[in-house]
This record gives structure tokens, C-alpha cells and sequence, in this order.
């Protein structure tokens, strides 16, 4: 893959109807607002190297953005913070805003979110107030933003100054490209019953147990779920600090450099707790009480400092199934199909705690799947597994 | 609690998509090994529910595709390849790096310090550094810095205690039993010995680090500035 190196100059891609397609210029930049940055899915495969994973922070509605534009999930898009840009089109495109309600304009007119919209040349996308959430997302037809991949990513690593747009977040008069210059695609819709979610009701955010929570009383860890702590001024992409109760451990927080998962709430010394997000360093010293679960890190990008929250504890099972719901609308998206908010929640609950099902082979139980097509309950020898203890039970499944 | 050096590792869920395993407590080129061990395996050997892994001293952090499988069963895969497929802390793909160092007080702003706490003269910090084989323990801190473990003990100094604001670029530092390079300019609080003109890391490569977890590194010194500026004017050219 050497054409990769070639910064700055227009590739030819082969798309799959084995025409060669250039980049072309899109979008200039009028003013790039308070924080408009390239972002994809993140950067794996070299953590290890002490490379953070950057990528959007709400990883959700940027794969939304992408798929009604018909690209995939996978392209890049634009992530605007809470004050965004004034963006020139330089071609007919088909552009999808998702996520935060920045009030977007397009020459004055009011651009409706999580909609593949036509856009004309010479068109100005401009926006206002942020009435609702604090990120948005916008995707362009032709696969996507055009900037080069750095080790497989085109994500924006603001600190390292690379990835994204010469590694920083967009100025005045840059332009950019899409990776192709065909802009006639699939596009797709939202399912009829999609509700546009509202931000300002986010409350509670799931956690899980973190890997030194044993460093923590269990009076602690309830003060942690039992206060509302609000997200400082101090916070952006690396993580989110956090106003509030402060947490004290049993002896240190201090720990043997290891591993940042994504969500992970880590303690510093003076008790003030951080949410670890998508440009966090990829190891640390410093003791973890839980870890947000992945489908909520959506919810987080979409709050601001000043936002105040509070800490539910779940189940991993719990954990899967919600990422598994999200997973649910994004195929329902792809293959044009309706989306039942309330479909098969089956799950098992021993003592309040919500059990994984999983089936013979060890795979879980979908709520769809698990009961085949048109079935609406049916018999199943189930395997339960509480920690690493594992239980037969024979249950009943239904749809209710 | 303390886990003995030779005890089993424990698996320990560290969010809803991650298992960290740990061999130790402690920072330990045995309990190490082990780390390394794991992870070059997995960087060797393609598992495709893995996303990524990030490695500590005494840990190795798995990320995992949780839609594809449970953590139930990742956690039985990660368990059977640490147990059945490790070959005796066999650390796959090692190579031995050897990096140039220009241990001058232009470049090595703390060896004066270093001297004065030690008690030993130039010649014999770059004796005592430029001895051994150190291994990289583990990555981070910024992309591309290696911790080497395996300082003499005689080097031993504290990390600084007002860090900087700015180190550059290959910059060389020792703290505790440690030494690192800076392979980006970047704050930092440990002791400048000398510098290198070689490009550690490169974002615009697909392998952008040199060094890699696992990897052994072995300095020698170089003397002249112009020695320093050939070296750095080909690595510039061969990154490009």
C-alpha cells in the first residue's frame, strides 16, 4: 500500500465497478468554528507502540453519518464541538448531519439531522446555538473526507500532530477532499420509528466494575454512584474530569503502569476522578474504579462541561446486550428494515443482576435470533454462566 | 496481596470489551518476560476477535470484539493460549536494536547532576549505560517511548524534581533502575544523559516505531557533533 504515503496528492481508487476515481475538493473551510476536527472508527493496532486510538468520540452517530450517505461505516467524517464551522461546497455532494443540534443552516435554511440531504455547489453550511447534546456529525458522499491514513486511520490526533487535517483541528481556508469523486450513491434512511434522542436527558451513565475497584471500599464505590458529579471545564477528547465527592482508596491509587481501556475512570491522588475518552495515553499509573460501558461513551461525547451525571452500576451481560440494541438500529439502518425499540429484551435476572444467555455453542443468545423466525417463544436448554461458574437450566423464551 | 513470582496469572475484566491479564505486582524482568511472552505471541499470531492489546510492566491489556463474542469465552481463549501455547516465556520475533548516544553536557542537560548524586565521573556513567542489553518493558507515555529496564544499579537517580516543560527529541533519560528515550519532543521529568540521532518513531510509517515491546537495546557512544548530524541527516532522508 504505498499510495498511502502520498500525501497531498490525488489517488486513484478503483471503486467496485472497477472505475478509477479521484479525489476531489469538497468543502472549504470559512471558519472552522470552536473545534472541528477528521475523525474515523480510531487507530488500532498500535497501542502497543503507546499510539492512543483516537476516533470519534461518539462513535455511534458517526457511523449513522456515514451510512445514510451511503459510504461506509468506516470513512471519515467531520466532528464539530459545540460551535461549528462555516463550510463552503465546492461540488454537488450528499451530505448527513447526525448527533448534536447545532442549529445547521444551509444557505439559510434549516438542515434536518440524520437525513441524506443534496447539497449544491456554492451552498454555505453554517451554524448557531447549541441547543441540544455537544457533537456533531457530518458526513459527504465519495466515501468520505480525503486525508491521508496514518497507520491505518484517519483520525485526528490533536496531541501527537498527526492523523485528520496535517494532525490539527480545522483553520480558515482549508480545503478538503473526498476520496472519491463519484457522489451518487445509496443513501439511506432512518427507520419511521427512529426518535431523535434528546440529550439533555441523559442522566445516568452505565459503568462497570474497573480493573483496581478491590483498591476502593464498598463505601466508596457507592459514594460514586450515589453522588452527581459535574464535568469540569478541564475536560476534552483525552478525558473528562470530574467535579464532585472526591474518592479516597485503601491505601494508594498508585499503581504499576498498565493499560487505559476506553471509559475508564481513573482516581489521581488528590481523589479526583477522569473519564478516560478516545485520545486518552494508552497506559497509566493510576489506579481505575470502573469503566464506562461502550454504548454509553456515545452518550458522554454528547455532554459538556458544566453537564452533570451521575454512575449506574451494571452487569457486563447488561454491557453487550445495550451495545447489541445499538448494533440492532445501526443494521436496521443498512438494510432498510424497521427497528422495534422494545423488541426481545429477554435477559435473566438473579438478585437484580442481569444474566447473559448463551446457547450450546457458547454464543449468546440474540434477542431476535435466539428465537428463530416467526417463533414467538420457544423452549431452550440454556447455559448460565455467573462469573465463571456455569449452570443448565432449561427455560422458557418469549417476546414479551 | 501480593502474587509470588511464579503463581498464576489472574484475568481481571477491566470494562465491557477489555481482559487484563497480570502475571505480578511488581516491575520485574521475570514477571515481565511473561508479558512479553503474551504479547508477542499476539502480535504474531492473528486472533481475530482481538482489536488490540496495549502492554504494562506486568500486564497485558486485550481489547476485544464484545459483539462477536462473550467475555465468557474470550476470557477461556485468552486463558488457554497464556497456559497452552506460551512457550516456556519464549519472546517471539526479538531483535536486538543498537542505538548511537552523544553523551555531551549540550545534550545531556542532567549530567552534571547525575555525576554529583552518584558520585561517578562522565566516563563512567557512559561505561555503566553503554554496558548492558536492556529489554523494552513496556511502550507509552507518549507514542514511541520505550521503557528499558535493567539500569545498573549504580546509576540509580530520582526523577527530577521540577519536570520539563520540553524535552527534545532524542533526548536519553535515566530514572530509577529505567533508562528511555524521548522519541518525540515532549514534557518530562526524567534525567538527560545524551541524546540520539535516531528517528524512533514515525507517524507516517506503517510501522512508525523502531522498537517494539520485547526488543533489546543496546547503546554506544558516539563523540562528535558531526558524527551526530551524519547519522540524523539519514535517518531524516530514509523517513522521508
Amino acid at each position: 500500500m504505498s499510495l498511502i504515503k502520498l500525501i497531498g496528492l490525488r489517488k486513484k481508487i478503483i471503486n467496485n465497478k472497477g472505475n478509477i476515481n479521484l479525489s476531489m475538493p469538497v468543502i472549504r473551510v470559512d471558519y472552522p468554528g470552536l473545534m472541528t476536527t477528521v475523525q474515523d472508527l480510531g487507530r488500532y493496532g498500535f497501542q502497543a507502540f503507546g499510539v492512543p486510538v483516537s476516533g470519534a468520540l461518539d462513535l455511534f452517530q458517526s457511523r449513522l453519518a456515514n451510512i445514510l450517505v451511503g459510504n461506509s461505516e468506516t470513512d471519515a467524517v467531520l466532528e464539530i464541538t459545540i460551535l461549528g464551522p462555516k463550510l463552503v461546497f465546492l461540488e454537488n455532494v450528499i451530505i448527513a448531519l447526525t448527533g448534536a443540534d447545532l442549529t445547521a443552516n444551509i444557505d439559510g435554511e434549516h438542515l434536518p439531522r440524520w437525513e441524506p440531504i443534496h447539497v449544491k455547489k456554492g451552498s454555505e453550511l453554517s451554524f448557531g446555538e447549541c441547543k441540544n447534546g455537544a457533537r456533531g456529525y457530518l458526513s459527504v458522499s465519495g466515501n468520505g473526507f480525503d486525508v491521508p491514513l496514518i497507520m491505518g486511520s484517519r483520525s485526528t490526533y490533536l496531541q501527537g500532530n498527526f492523523g485528520g487535517y496535517a494532525g490539527r483541528s480545522l483553520q480558515k481556508e482549508d480545503v478538503l477532499n473526498s476520496v472519491s469523486d463519484t457522489h451518487n450513491p445509496e443513501t439511506r434512511l432512518m427507520p419511521s420509528e427512529f426518535i431523535e434522542p434528546d440529550y439533555s436527558d441523559i442522566q445516568q451513565i452505565r459503568i462497570v466494575a474497573g480493573a483496581q475497584n478491590q483498591k476502593f471500599t464498598t463505601s466508596e464505590f457507592q459514594k460514586l454512584t450515589s453522588s452527581t458529579y459535574k464535568i469540569s471545564n478541564d475536560s476534552d477528547r483525552i478525558g473528562y474530569r470530574l467535579e464532585g465527592p472526591s474518592i479516597k482508596p485503601i491505601d494508594s491509587v498508585d499503581i504499576i503502569s498498565e493499560g487505559n481501556p476506553p471509559g475508564a475512570i481513573q482516581v489521581s491522588g488528590d481523589g479526583v476522578m477522569t473519564i478516560l475518552l478516545s485520545d486518552r495515553g494508552t497506559t497509566g499509573g493510576y489506579s481505575k474504579i470502573a469503566s464506562v460501558i461502550n454504548s454509553d461513551l456515545n452518550l458522554l461525547a454528547q455532554l459538556m462541561p458544566g453537564d452533570l451525571i451521575s454512575f449506574v452500576e451494571v452487569s457486563i451481560d447488561e454491557a453487550r446486550s445495550t451495545l447489541m440494541m445499538q448494533e440492532e438500529l445501526i443494521q436496521a439502518v443498512l438494510e432498510g428494515t424497521s427497528f422495534d425499540y422494545d423488541k426481545n429484551r429477554t435477559c435473566i435476572k438473579i438478585d437484580g443482576v442481569s444474566l447473559e444467555i448463551v446457547d450450546e455453542e457458547g454464543e449468546i443468545f440474540s434477542y431476535s435470533s435466539a428465537l428463530g423466525e416467526n417463533k414467538t417463544n420457544s423452549q431452550v436448554s440454556a447455559e448460565v454462566s455467573v462469573g465463571d461458574e456455569l449452570f443448565n437450566l432449561d427455560a422458557e423464551m418469549n417476546n414479551d | 496481596m501480593r502474587m509470588r513470582k511464579g503463581s498464576e496469572p489472574q484475568y481481571i475484566l477491566s470494562g465491557d470489551d477489555s481482559i487484563l491479564v497480570k502475571f505480578g505486582e511488581e516491575i520485574d524482568s521475570k514477571i515481565n518476560s511473561k508479558v512479553l511472552s503474551l504479547s508477542s505471541y499476539l502480535s504474531n499470531n492473528k486472533i481475530p476477535e482481538i482489536k488490540d492489546f496495549t502492554v504494562g510492566y506486568s500486564t497485558v491489556l486485550i481489547f476485544y470484539d464484545s459483539l462477536n463474542i462473550s467475555h465468557y469465552l474470550f476470557l477461556k481463549k485468552i486463558r488457554e493460549i497464556v497456559t497452552k501455547k506460551l512457550k516456556k516465556n519464549k519472546i517471539y520475533d526479538q531483535k536486538v536494536i543498537e542505538i548511537p548516544v552523544l553523551y555531551s553536557k549540550e545534550f545531556g542537560l542532567d549530567l552534571d547532576s547525575v555525576s554529583k548524586q552518584t558520585g561517578l565521573i562522565l566516563e563512567e556513567i557512559i561505561r555503566l549505560h553503554t554496558n548492558k542489553e536492556y529489554i523494552v518493558y513496556t511502550m507509552g507515555f507518549t507514542p514511541g517511548f520505550p521503557y528499558l529496564g535493567g539500569l545498573d544499579k549504580k546509576l540509580t537517580v530520582p526523577r527530577l524534581k521540577k519536570p520539563r516543560i520540553k524535552v527534545e527529541k532524542g533526548s536519553v533519560g535515566i530514572t530509577g533502575t529505567q533508562t528511555g528515550i524521548y522519541p518525540i519532543e515532549s514534557p518530562g521529568g526524567w534525567n538527560i544523559i545524551g541524546r540520539t540521532p535516531i528517528e524512533l518513531f514515525n507517524s507516517n510509517s506503517d510501522s512508525p516505531s523502531r522498537l517494539k515491546p520485547g526488543d533489546k537495546v543496546k547503546f554506544f557512544e558516539i563523540t562528535t557533533f558531526d558524527e551526530f548530524d551524519q547519522i540524523n541527516r539519514l535517518e531524516k532522508k530514509n523517513n522521508k
